[in-house]
């Protein structure tokens, strides 16, 4: 009786250690996960529809110490931590600073980047968006997600796309940004974790 | 057989023993208390939680202290969102007081905008545009040039606005039947003429949205 108990607790053991004893970590490739908003305003397309004419209005509103990069970002790095063929990590501190320029306009459309001064062989680049729209028929806010995958040596994108996830208006707009934002943040949130997260984190454990 | 049945179960009873929780916050770097033990800041993930009622408490200078219960689950990952509140002596100290320009569908007038802790009032120069928002009738603050008409290609815009839609954005306020659009500029600029737009300083204005826009977000919901 008391071998199996003993195989037991080490087969309990062996579980529980944790990554340490997962074989092979160091040989994995590395690739360098950067978010970044390249606006916090949420862009709101606001129709409306009168007698004589319609009107469209494009607001833009901010949406205030939100650290929903940061957020998504360590969603994503939390979601791929057993992928056996990369080695995931959220770019932090002089990484985080060199990295940042690529998510200018002047960088973001080209098919290739300078090569950047860090210790990665990959670089996973997202940039999120907000938008809404309110009209009669249709009232939602979206969050779009652009991510690019590029060689850490020679800055070359081997492939880019845009995610979008969007939901129906809790309440109204208004409403919405009451008690500092608080329900327009939590919607925000919920898209991310119950929707683009999944998707891209679905995406870069297809591709390579 | 027997030893490998035993194995399984043991590795079985290791893996659904802890839950996981996986605290997020609007701002970063709150402190997280699991049962008033730190725990991390904000994203943080905490692994092995023990199965059961906990009490979360999210701390942050500058901001009320969260606490709520949550319940762990054998073997399942807990996702609580906070949004912090910030105290109320975050905002500032009001009335603030703005040379602004007060948007018309054609043209523009230039006064004096006060910001209240109950609204938001102008008084025009001339003393022919004047008038009081309460806070608790606007609907909408946000950046924006105004509604353009489509559909049958009426356009309802000034040369002033189409100038400024290419500058600086108004701040924009809504209320019930109306919207009101606002350019602030230095308290101490003489200029009044409204087509010299360029001048208008950009910072001011940008202050101006600011801070309307956390005084009226800061309202609790109606």
């Amino acid at each position: 009786m008391r071998k199996p108990l003993l195989l037991a607790l080490v087969g309990a053991l062996l579980l529980t250690a944790g990554p340490g004893l997962s074989a092979g970590q160091g040989a994995r490739p590395k690739v360098l996960i950067a978010v970044q908003m390249t606006s916090n305003d949420l862009t709101v397309t606001d129709m409306k529809y009168r007698v004589m004419f319609n009107k469209r209005e494009t607001k833009a509103i901010p949406v205030t110490n939100f650290d929903f990069a940061g957020n998504f970002g360590d969603e994503i790095e939390s979601g791929l931590v057993d992928d056996k063929r990369f080695q995931w990590k959220l770019a932090s501190g002089g990484d985080r600073e060199t990295l940042l320029p690529f998510f200018g306009p002047d960088n973001w459309k080209k098919s290739s980047f300078p090569a950047p001064a860090v210790q990665a062989d990959r670089l996973l680049l997202v940039a999120p968006t907000y938008v809404a729209l309110i009209s009669g028929v249709r009232k939602f806010v979206e969050v779009d997600a652009a991510v690019r995958m590029a060689d850490s040596k020679s800055g070359r994108i081997l492939w880019k796309k845009t995610f979008r996830d969007r939901t129906g208006l809790p309440d109204t707009l208004e409403d919405m940004q009451a008690e500092n934002q608080k329900v327009l943040k939590e919607t925000l949130n919920k898209i991310m974790v119950e929707k683009l997260a999944p998707e891209v984190k679905a995406h870069l454990l297809k591709t390579s | 057989m027997r030893t490998l049945l035993f194995v399984l179960l043991g590795t079985a009873l290791a893996a659904g023993a802890d839950g996981t929780l996986r605290v997020r916050s609007d701002v970063p770097g709150v402190k997280v208390l699991i049962d008033d033990q730190e725990a991390g800041e904000t994203p943080a993930t905490i692994e092995r939680v023990a199965p059961g009622k906990h009490r979360l408490t999210l701390i942050k200078p500058g901001y009320e202290d969260h606490t709520e219960d949550i319940d762990v689950k054998d073997g399942a990952t807990l996702r609580p969102f906070v949004v912090m509140k910030a105290s109320s002596a975050s905002l500032p100290a009001f009335p603030i007081q703005y040379r602004a320009l007060h948007q018309h569908r054609s043209g523009a007038c230039v006064g004096e905008l006060t910001l209240e802790a109950d609204g938001v009032k102008f008084r025009a120069t001339d003393g022919q545009d004047n008038f009081t928002l309460p806070l608790k009738e606007i609907k909408s603050v946000a950046r924006s040039a105004g509604g353009v008409p489509f559909g049958f290609g009426i356009i309802e815009d000034s040369i002033i606005a189409s100038k400024m839609r290419a500058k600086i954005l108004p701040a924009r306020i809504e209320a019930p039947g109306r919207s009101y659009g606002f350019w602030a500029t230095d308290t101490a600029n003489k200029e009044t003429d409204p087509d010299k737009l360029d001048e208008v300083a950009r910072g001011k204005t940008k202050e101006l949205f600011e801070t309307m826009y956390q005084l009226w977000s800061s309202q609790p919901k109606k």
